[in-house]
């Protein structure tokens, strides 16, 4: 690696090509569930060869990797889509038809779709809390109200399908990947080769949107090339088409929250019952992950002296479900916020009021977490939204027009909502060196300066905002800023990056790293390094295994108001104007944060009115019509940052379009029809169903 | 079959197969990463070329349909002056397109200047719809749009002056 | 893959005999439709296909006072170029609603019409219009409306052995005109239809009516329009109410899709022909 090559320009996989390289293709499971699988060998052209289990174990090499995922399914599929084998070969396109052709026979069993409810087997984690005594309260209350609020099962649309490419480079192996966590493909790969973690060179290559889709599946992908790698001796590439990405890559979880609250008269929580279920397909190394992040948020933001609170991850005979930005919570958001708004439309109350009666405020605290610290921002977040919006107005006027014409026939159909979410860089995995980050960085005799992070680079504007960092710290033009290519090539284990950690983790060890070599200028010759490290787990504030410590410590927090139109003949809602309150820290570059979040809005509410994903019998080509919103048709957006202290260390905001979108736009849906849906996405006919039922 | 074309200026004679796209029968025949064979349907932008001057979808263009034509790739276009325009404008707004779509967003832009040298924001979100990654602020990809054209006809009208 | 033998006709004559010896003939002008409902890499086809958006006779157009004719193989882009007011009044934004600019530049009149698998958003209105439309065969050629692309049960339909070569549109639409384009996907899918209304209205009465619903099948009533044309204008709601009652129930019946946008746009597009 040099110098020059910087991540400006990253290779794109698609484009990566090595001589000599081989392409391989994924022979699939038609089946769901199925035991005693076996590969029909067709016959094959020249050069092209099949690799299945058998083949892999006869070498010596293994099926499951570090974290115990299993690369091909051997003698039991969990469902349609799994890995069975590869077809390797020189031309990509005959790959995939003889891919597609290859059949396996297997014996068929039942499979398990069913997830609301569920057999004691199918649960891959579950976990209770209690707090206060729930039946009492429920008892007294005179306002218990009881909903389940489901969230449909969406694709992440990568910037590039999954793929991976495996080439021996002298001694290593060398791994080409789009991986938000570099150091997990390294020990996957490591391994199923059976090879020390040394002898393998992760390169990531550029990653684009990822929204946690990108932890754990590359890895497999990356193996599975690496298996073809090594077996055939040759450097090879895999790279799924866009309709196998649609069809067969890991997808927002699907789920369904039941939370039953008794209140006052003023809205104020007495007390919670809430069920979380997590439908998280085949499997999900993350489970445990989904269920303790909706958990925390599920009640984070509220204070209820009696809660009782389960949640299961349950699994099912489909693709493997998990995370799709902000790992659970925006799912915990998603029900809570619906369900406030269905307390407000039973009181007459705002949803905002109801919000501010039991928002968590200094001093107070759920499941005996230390007592918050300070107040959250969410009064000065609340007022600025409501004057930058009108919220107030138009919340009345829209109710108005209800009252007068429920079945919306004058042809008015608009609502609006607001919306409270934060998002945290809190730690959440089980072993502390995967919660270490590293940031190198050098200047060279041209006076160039390169950080290098060791993990993934995400979004240009992230690549902007470190660069600017160090820039300032040194000052130095940001033109003679680079940041290196990501390689994991050595025995330090690298974090992902997820949670934001780009914008606060590593952005605050580029500052401490370059701080550092700013002392040793002037003083050492050129080339000067100098490095900066951090082991997350000695500055933990909260545990979301045990609910312990500060939930929000490192919280970015905002507010997200949107106001919709419901095209009265269609039915179909277009957002017309979003606004969002933000207090995320100091911001570094305003330019690329206000643009970044613009792209995440739109992301976000393409989810909102875009298709569900059917994992049971999604049409093949559902993803080329997938519903989008036209560049013509995109809302005004309005973002707003509340000055924080020039101190303040920079916190992630990319989740936060992700984390309270879906809620505002599923309530502001909610009081345009007058009709609670509890669900998301809703077509357009069933949305002029629900208004003529009204 | 072997049919023949013109590719960024040069001439091309090749082997294809009825079932072949466009994209991939390009990028056999040279270095063009700007082709990225993604979505095969007209959708994420990926494999914009000009055909016969017109912005056209090569994944979506059976390869036999090339015959006799004159393909422009990014890499024929990007030696232009207008391509420079673009990259100007694109620099000034502080328009950051990601690596992926960063040269079809280009080409989508050349096309719309070509057709319409002062764009009105309609035309552009319009244009807009070509390239479907939402990586790009929509604002500041119109700022951009606005800026390159600026640029472009400062440039074409100074030297009809001349 | 399975490899196709691929023509290049230079004529249309050339064009017909082919046809004439391979009734499969797949003809391939934009390509758009064919292509873009393939997911694969590579690309499956009948085992004869002729590429004809090179012959000049098919990209021919011609404006009389009446009508424009326009040759098959003219892309939807080349629709729009022409000199404004060259096309009847909502064509320009129909044609505009479809894909993007790249694949206007790429798809054709001709492969929007004929397109077997569902109807797309140009036959609604053209069908309104009383668009004609040139087909020809080794037989000889006639012209026929282009509703005639529509059978009895309302999936499309076109003549074994022929091409739609010329497509005539009036370039007087009725002075009334209501559509509306549902789906919001980039391509057609099978939510997406249009729901076109067109009405001559002259001395407050009604002298044309036409309504059609077209998606993966459509939909119109022909014998029910001619009874309402003589009506006067406005209609009252006691007057509307019927009418939708009866499109209603015969939607449902022969569509078999539930009637909730089909009632909302028929209502409003008979609200607004009351207010003119």
């Amino acid at each position: 690696m040099t110098a020059k090559q910087t991540s400006e320009s990253l290779p794109i996989l698609s484009s990566l090509a090595f001589p000599d390289m081989l392409f391989a293709s994924i022979i699939r499971s038609r089946a769901a569930r199925a035991q005693n699988n076996l590969l029909n060998q067709p016959n094959l052209p020249a050069g092209y060869r099949i690799i299945a289990p058998s083949g892999i174990l006869a070498q010596g090499l293994s099926l499951v990797t570090a974290s115990g995922l299993s690369v091909f399914a051997d003698k039991e599929i969990s469902y349609q889509g799994e890995p069975l084998g590869l077809v390797v070969g020189p031309d990509p396109l005959l790959c995939d038809e003889l891919a597609q052709t290859t059949d396996s026979s297997f014996e068929a069993l039942e499979p398990d779709l069913g997830w609301e409810s569920f057999s004691s087997s199918q649960i891959a984690y579950r976990k209770t809390l209690v707090q206060g005594d729930p039946e009492k309260a429920f008892e007294k209350a005179a306002n218990v109200e009881k909903a389940v609020y489901h969230n449909g099962v969406f694709d992440h649309h990568y910037s590039e399908p999954m793929g991976a490419l495996a080439a021996w480079e002298y001694d290593k192996m060398a791994i080409y990947c789009a991986s938000q966590w570099p150091a997990h493909v390294r020990d996957s790969v490591a391994a199923v080769l059976k090879v020390p973690a040394a002898d393998i060179v992760v390169k990531v290559t550029e990653l684009g949107m990822a929204l946690d889709g990108r932890l754990w599946l590359p890895s497999l992908v990356a193996c599975q090339a690496a298996i073809a790698a090594r077996l055939c001796r040759r450097p090879v590439k895999i790279l799924f088409s866009r309709k196998e990405d649609y069809l067969y890559t890991s997808k927002q979880a699907r789920s369904a929250v039941t939370i039953k609250s008794a209140t006052d008269a003023n809205g104020q929580f007495l007390a919670l019952d809430i069920k979380i279920i997590l439908n998280i397909g085949a499997y999900n190394p993350m489970a445990e992950e989904l269920v303790n992040q909706a958990m925390s948020a599920i009640t984070g933001l509220y204070v209820c002296p009696s809660i009782r609170l389960e949640a299961y991850a349950v699994r099912t005979n489909i693709l493997p479900l998990g995370a799709l930005g902000s790992i659970g919570s925006s799912h915990a958001f998603f029900a809570i916020e619906a369900h406030i708004n269905h307390l407000a439309s039973l009181i007459q109350k705002t949803p905002a009021e109801i919000k501010a009666v039991n928002i968590i405020s200094k001093g107070h605290s759920n499941f005996g977490a230390e007592p918050l610290e300070s107040e959250i921002p969410f009064l000065r977040i609340s007022r600025k939204l409501e004057q930058l919006s009108d919220y107030r107005r138009k919340y009345a006027s829209y109710e108005l027009v209800k009252k007068r014409d429920p079945g919306c026939r004058e042809g008015i159909v608009r609502g609006i909502a607001l919306t409270l979410g934060y998002q945290t860089d809190q730690s959440f995995f089980e072993s502390p060196s995967m919660n270490t980050y590293i940031v190198e960085v050098t200047l060279d005799r041209n006076l160039a300066l390169s950080i290098d992070t060791h993990g993934a680079v995400g979004s240009e504007a992230l690549r902007a905002m470190w660069k600017t960092t160090a820039a300032g710290v040194l000052s130095m033009s940001e033109n003679d800023v680079h940041i290196l290519p990501p390689v994991c090539n050595s025995a330090i284990q690298c974090g992902p990056m997820t949670l934001s950690r780009g914008a606060t983790i590593i952005n605050s060890l580029v500052e401490r790293a370059s701080r550092a070599l700013q002392k040793k200028r002037f003083r050492e010759t050129l080339p000067i390094t100098s490095r900066a490290q951090i082991r997350l787990p000695h500055r933990l504030a909260w545990d979301s295994r045990s609910l312990r410590g500060q939930p929000f410590s490192g919280a970015s927090w905002c507010g997200t108001a949107i106001e919709i139109e419901i095209d009265p003949l269609t039915g179909e809602p277009s957002p017309l104007s979003v606004w969002m309150v933000i207090d995320a820290g100091r911001i570094i570059v305003y330019d690329r944060a206000i643009a970044s979040l613009r792209a995440s809005i739109l992301n976000a509410l393409n989810l909102c009115i875009g298709d569900e994903f059917d994992p049971e019998g999604s049409s093949d080509d559902r993803y080329l019509y997938q519903r989008q919103i036209k560049p013509s048709s995109y809302p005004a957006i309005n973002i707003e940052f509340l000055e924080s202290e020039k101190a303040s260390r920079p916190r992630g905001l990319g989740e936060l379009p992700f984390v309270t979108l879906p809620a505002a736009f599923y309530s502001a849906l909610t009081q345009a029809i007058g009709v609670e849906p509890r669900q998301l996405p809703l077509r357009g006919s069933e949305i002029l169903r629900l208004l003529e039922a009204e | 079959m072997t049919i023949d074309f013109v590719l960024n200026g040069k001439p091309q004679k090749t082997q294809i197969r009825s079932g072949d796209r466009l994209v991939y029968v390009l990028q056999k025949l040279g270095d063009f990463p700007s082709l990225i064979p993604d979505c095969l349907g007209g959708n994420c932008g990926r494999c914009l070329v000009f055909m016969d001057g017109r912005l056209i979808y090569s994944c979506l263009t059976p390869a036999f349909k090339a015959k006799g034509s004159s393909i422009v790739t990014y890499e024929g276009f990007s030696a232009t002056e207008d391509c420079k325009d673009i990259i100007y404008g694109l620099k000034q707004a502080s328009a950051f397109p990601c690596n992926f779509c960063r040269k079809a967003k280009i080409m989508m832009i050349a096309d719309l200047l070509k057709r319409i040298p002062l764009p009105e924001e309609t035309d552009i979100m319009e244009q807009m719809s070509i390239v479907s990654c939402p990586c790009t602020d929509p604002v500041s990809l119109a700022k951009a749009v606005l800026l390159s054209a600026e640029c472009r006809n400062k440039r074409k009208f100074k030297r009809a002056d001349k | 893959m399975r490899i196709s033998e691929i023509f290049y006709p230079n004529s249309l004559g050339d064009l017909l005999e082919l046809l004439k010896a391979n009734p499969e003939l797949l003809i391939v002008a934009g390509g758009t439709e064919v292509v873009g409902m393939q997911a694969s890499k590579s690309l499956s086809f009948p085992a004869q296909i002729a590429s004809i958006s090179h012959l000049p006779e098919l990209q021919k157009t011609t404006r009389s006072e009446q009508y424009l004719e326009v040759g098959c193989c003219t892309t939807l882009s080349g629709l729009l170029t022409l000199s404004s007011g060259a096309l009847p009044a909502p064509l320009p934004q129909v044609i505009q609603s479809i894909g993007n600019p790249a694949i206007r530049n790429t798809a054709t009149i001709g492969g929007n019409l004929c397109c077997k698998r569902r109807f797309m958003d140009l036959w609604p209105f053209l069908a309104c219009i009383d668009a004609q439309m040139e087909i020809r065969s080794l037989h000889g050629n006639r012209w026929a409306g282009v509703s005639h692309l529509s059978d009895d049960a309302g999936l499309p339909q076109f003549p074994e052995a022929s091409i739609l070569t010329r497509i005539r549109i009036p370039l007087h639409a009725p002075n009334f005109s209501f559509f509306k384009k549902l789906g919001n996907s980039r391509f057609p899918s099978p939510e997406s239809a249009y729901f076109v209304c067109m009405a001559e209205i002259s001395h407050d009465k009604i002298e044309s009516f036409r309504l059609i619903f077209a998606g993966e099948r459509a939909f119109r009533l022909k014998d029910h329009e001619a009874t309402l044309i003589g009506r006067r204008v406005p209609l009252s709601q006691k007057d509307i109410q019927p009418i939708v009652d009866y499109y209603s129930a015969e939607f449902v019946e022969k569509t078999g899709n539930d009637n909730y946008q089909f009632n909302a746009l028929t209502e409003e597009s008979l609200g607004r022909i009351s207010g003119q």
